[in-house]
């Protein structure tokens, strides 16, 4: 489902990477990037937040083609060089425009057609203009009608152990965002490569769920198949001891089918099977037996 | 001395300029061995070092590395080390604020104290650098500024300014402590904050199962490598070593081979 995803034969408004130290998501950002600038249909915005734009540049092929736009969020990104340059106040300081909106709205080459939006970590920003503006922002992105913009769909990758309400924020996110892709480090049966646990929910509101592990190669492209999980299971530890003690032994311990067949038949010397309903007395008096044979309430008067 | 803790981290094979090594220092164990032997790496490479000191003195690096090997006050003094003693700030600052004159730096807005900081570092390194060509820029225990009451945001908003000077000014490399103590959520956010951008981590544990006379404690290093392609798990990622603080020098090797035990 990654891969379809990310060639958008599932059609996804905000695909939203979350990460940990464990494994980064960067490289499936990368992936992510690379498919939208070797596509060409429209116009690609890399906001860089958390890494400097050289390295994004650096990681993408045809990165300088004309269609790509980078974004600088990453240098001076509360005017304190600016500032101190120029002797402005504070005031001005602040304006220094880091939010989404406002780096595609000064940049000149922003343009009406459709596009796609990356960012590289939306942990920097968030720290910088809290979390319930930036969600805002991101939701009027996906809104058609605000800015002049078409935005056709954004990127964004966010680690999980950096957000400092991340109980309050993070399934608010989720909430917002069409696929949610959260990254694991790799696991016995994913072999080597890492995990995503992916969370799409299509357009007629069905919502799907599926753990795939992927690997990505040094033209950035994906490579997913569905995790299978082997588990060790509890009954196949159970025969194994019960197999034990005839492996064990040159002796013949199990039965066979005609052997268990003839068990069956075998009626047993000492067993009695009554086939009448009801139980019988017998009694059989021996010789010290005081046997009374009048009745003994004779004399009374009932 | 300094070479094999250096080899442990790789930065005898690959070089550290333009990256962030974090050196992250659990509860009951101390990162400082990590900070002396770079520092010891950098001069001996004839580079320069920028030291802001937010937990130990000058002194003491200084101490310490009489016993490395070098001498910092010497290099200072031919202007091949720089340090900005945040200890001896505080003080000036204070007194600056109650006499209302010039040479506030550290009380204030907590915007105004990290920019302050980050202009006292960039003029030091940009110093620096006109005289050698590797300079490393090393912060001792970045979660300090969090006890003088500055926030995570302002924080970390310091760190990816101090990044910005890896890209401007080439040639530096950074080096950066964290402390961490268990239950304090606002050191977690920022060690792993930091640990997100850095390229190598270096984490600094006390042993689980207590004291002993011959490990004095563990150390994993992790290369991250976010710049080059991904591969299904490497297995140089993460690598774990125990090691023995001695008096002139601090032994690493893998565990289970502490001298004592072969």
């Amino acid at each position: 489902m990654l891969s379809n995803i990310l060639t958008r034969k599932q059609p996804s408004t905000l695909v939203c990477i979350q990460d940990s130290l464990e494994q980064s998501g960067l490289h499936l950002l990368r992936a992510f990037a690379q498919h939208a600038v070797d596509r060409k249909e429209s116009h690609v915005h890399i906001l860089c937040y958390e890494h400097p734009t050289i390295k994004m540049k650096t990681g993408l092929r045809n990165s300088s083609e004309d269609h790509v736009h980078f974004h600088d969020c990453f240098t001076d990104h509360r005017g304190w060089i600016d500032s101190q340059e120029k002797e402005n106040i504070r005031s001005d300081v602040h304006t220094k425009g880091n939010s989404i909106l406002s780096v595609l709205q000064t940049s000149p080459v922003t343009s009406t057609n459709d596009c796609i939006i990356i960012i590289d970590s939306l942990t920097p920003l968030i720290y910088n203009i809290g979390f319930t503006r930036c969600y805002r922002e991101l939701h009027s992105l996906l809104v058609k009608s605000t800015n002049g913009l078409t935005v056709s769909q954004v990127i964004c990758l966010i680690h999980e152990d950096t957000l400092p309400d991340v109980h309050v924020a993070l399934p608010q996110l989720c909430h917002l965002a069409t696929t949610t892709v959260k990254i694991g480090s790799h696991t016995q049966s994913s072999r080597g490569n890492p995990t995503a646990s992916i969370i799409h929910k299509k357009q007629g509101g069905k919502i799907l769920r599926q753990v795939e592990y992927y690997s990505i190669d040094a033209d950035n492209r994906l490579k997913s198949e569905i995790l299978t999980l082997v588990t060790p299971t509890v009954a196949g530890v159970n025969e194994d001891e019960n197999q034990l003690p005839e492996d064990l032994t040159t002796f013949k311990l199990s039965l066979g089918q005609q052997e268990k067949e003839a068990r069956s038949q075998l009626v047993l010397p000492y067993l009695r099977i009554n086939s009448e309903k009801g139980g019988k007395v017998f009694y059989q008096p021996d010789a010290a037996d005081d046997w009374d044979e009048e009745d003994p309430d004779d004399d009374l008067d009932i | 001395m300094a070479t094999s803790v250096c080899s442990a981290l790789g930065i005898d094979q690959e070089n550290s300029v333009g990256k962030l090594i974090a050196v992250e220092e659990h509860h009951s164990s101390n990162g400082n061995f990590v900070l002396n032997c770079l520092i010891a790496e950098q001069v001996h490479k004839e580079g320069s070092v920028c030291l802001v000191a937010l937990h130990n003195s000058f002194g003491h690096y200084h101490n310490v590395g009489t016993k490395l090997g070098y001498n910092l006050h010497q290099l200072q003094e031919k202007g091949c080390v720089e340090s900005i003693e945040v200890l001896k700030l505080l003080n000036e600052s204070l007194n600056a604020e109650h006499e209302n004159r010039v040479g506030n730096v550290l009380f204030g807005d907590e915007e105004n104290t990290m920019r302050n900081l980050f202009h006292l570092i960039k003029g030091k390194t940009e110093k620096l650098l006109q005289k050698r060509k590797l300079v490393s820029l090393v912060i001792d225990d970045l979660s300090n500024l969090l006890s003088l009451g500055i926030s995570v945001k302002e924080v970390l908003s310091f760190l990816q300014y101090c990044r910005t000077l890896l890209e401007s000014q080439p040639g530096l490399s950074l080096v950066v402590l964290t402390h961490i103590a268990e239950g304090d959520d606002e050191q977690q956010l920022l060690n792993a904050g930091l640990c997100h951008v850095a390229d190598v981590i270096v984490t600094v544990c006390g042993l689980k199962t207590g004291q002993s006379s011959d490990v004095s404690g563990s150390m994993k290093v992790t290369h991250r490598r976010l710049d080059q392609p991904m591969i299904a798990h490497e297995w140089n990622k993460q690598n774990l070593y125990h090691f023995k603080l001695l008096d002139r020098q601090v032994k690493v090797f893998a565990p289970g081979t502490a001298t004592c035990l072969i």
